[in-house]
């Protein structure tokens, strides 16, 4: 059987995920020392310090269920549970990607907003992307890799300032297309419709958020997401019914941690 | 059975829950995390009224918000900004100041 046609997944390339089974997941952080430097005398301060809790809780639960009737089963000329539970399984991934992405865009401390144009104008590529790379550098979790998560409608840009680079670079372009990685940043795209305005639904659970025509750039693996016991599945007989109820579920919290927080951009395109 | 979650919640409607592993329990569980009700809220479809996002995002992170607010009327004074753009961009202050009141 064919697959439904499916969306590129991305969360998983640019956070940390924690797939142990806890419920909260402690990260506290203690006040930030700066050093004194003064004429030499052998005499120093003592600064009082403090620590601050930072915790990522599993808040929400992603499921998907379907019914297989007995003679849905015997009469497919293929394994339809198999296809069936694949496709959930995909599905709750995707829920999951969603759920990431736009948590940790919403996360971001740090704003800018592009040129007029956006990412659908080649000549504000590299303006862009170099003004993306300065916010962040400079700090040692720099050297982590960037990541870009742009969608789809906005790769015209990238791809006509890729061909229209020069030398080396723009022969790769011209020879393979859209290449992930440009000015050091390596660049995700999923699919339109992905960066939306959304609130306790089934998209958002618990969380909410409004980034409706923005994007997210920022170092890799600075936040965390949890997926404990990852994808789990389950399948039952139901009163009344022939076949199997079967269901894939799993459930996700997400924490862009407090310290690290400058390190995510949220991105207006302008 | 003890409480060994420290959160203080371990008895639903008369029962004792074996762990904190069990999903109905942390759903409509008592913990200040879970407040009762909380999936009674949850809309079963995409709220498509931008109000209702927008309110919510004020409850929820009002300095994120605020901070949004002000990235987008900074972002008016760009001096090609096309019309299609401005008009957006308006519409999403107008939004943002109704919430944040």
């Amino acid at each position: 059987m064919q697959q439904v046609l499916r969306k590129a997944l991305v969360a998983e390339a640019v956070c940390e995920v924690d797939r142990s089974n806890s419920f909260y997941i402690h990260n506290p952080y203690s006040s930030q020392p700066t050093a004194s430097v003064a004429a030499i005398d052998g005499s120093y301060a003592v600064t009082a310090w403090t620590t601050t809790e930072d915790t990522l809780s599993i808040t929400d639960e992603v499921t998907y269920g379907e019914h297989i009737y007995d003679f849905e089963r015997l009469l497919a000329n293929y394994d339809l549970f198999a296809n069936r539970t694949n496709e959930q399984a995909y599905a709750v991934a995707q829920a999951i990607d969603i759920y990431v992405v736009n948590n940790l865009l919403e996360a971001g401390t740090t704003d800018y907003t592009t040129p007029a144009g956006g990412f659908t104008t080649a000549a504000n590529i590299p303006v862009i992307i170099s003004n993306l790379c300065s916010k962040v550098m400079g700090y040692a979790e720099a050297y982590k890799g960037l990541f870009l998560i742009i969608e789809n409608t906005d790769v015209p840009g990238f791809i006509q300032a890729q061909l229209a680079s020069g030398f080396s670079y723009s022969d790769a372009a011209l020879n393979n297309g859209f290449i992930g990685h440009y000015g050091g940043v390596d660049i995700y795209v999923v699919r339109t419709g992905t960066f939306t305005d959304a609130t306790t639904t089934t998209a958002s659970g618990s969380t909410t958020w409004s980034n409706s025509g923005r994007r997210v750039f920022g170092v890799k693996n600075v936040a965390t997401y949890a997926q404990p016991g990852g994808l789990n599945f389950e399948e039952k007989g139901v009163t009344l019914k022939t076949g199997k109820e079967f269901v894939t579920y799993g459930y996700v919290g997400f924490k862009l941690w407090a310290t690290k927080a400058a390190l995510v951009v949220d991105i207006l395109l302008a | 059975m003890g409480d060994k979650s420290g959160l203080g919640c371990r008895h639903i409607i008369g029962i004792t829950l074996p762990s904190w592993g069990v999903t109905r329990a942390i759903t409509r569980c008592s913990s200040p995390h879970f407040p009762p009700g909380t999936n009674k809220y949850m809309a079963k479809e995409i709220i498509k009224d931008k109000d209702v996002v927008m309110a919510n995002h004020a409850l929820k992170s009002p300095v994120k918000l605020a901070q949004r607010l002000a990235q987008l009327q900074e972002a008016l004074k760009i001096p090609n900004l096309g019309a299609d753009k401005k008009k957006e961009f308006e519409e999403r202050i107008a939004l943002i100041v109704k919430a944040l009141k």
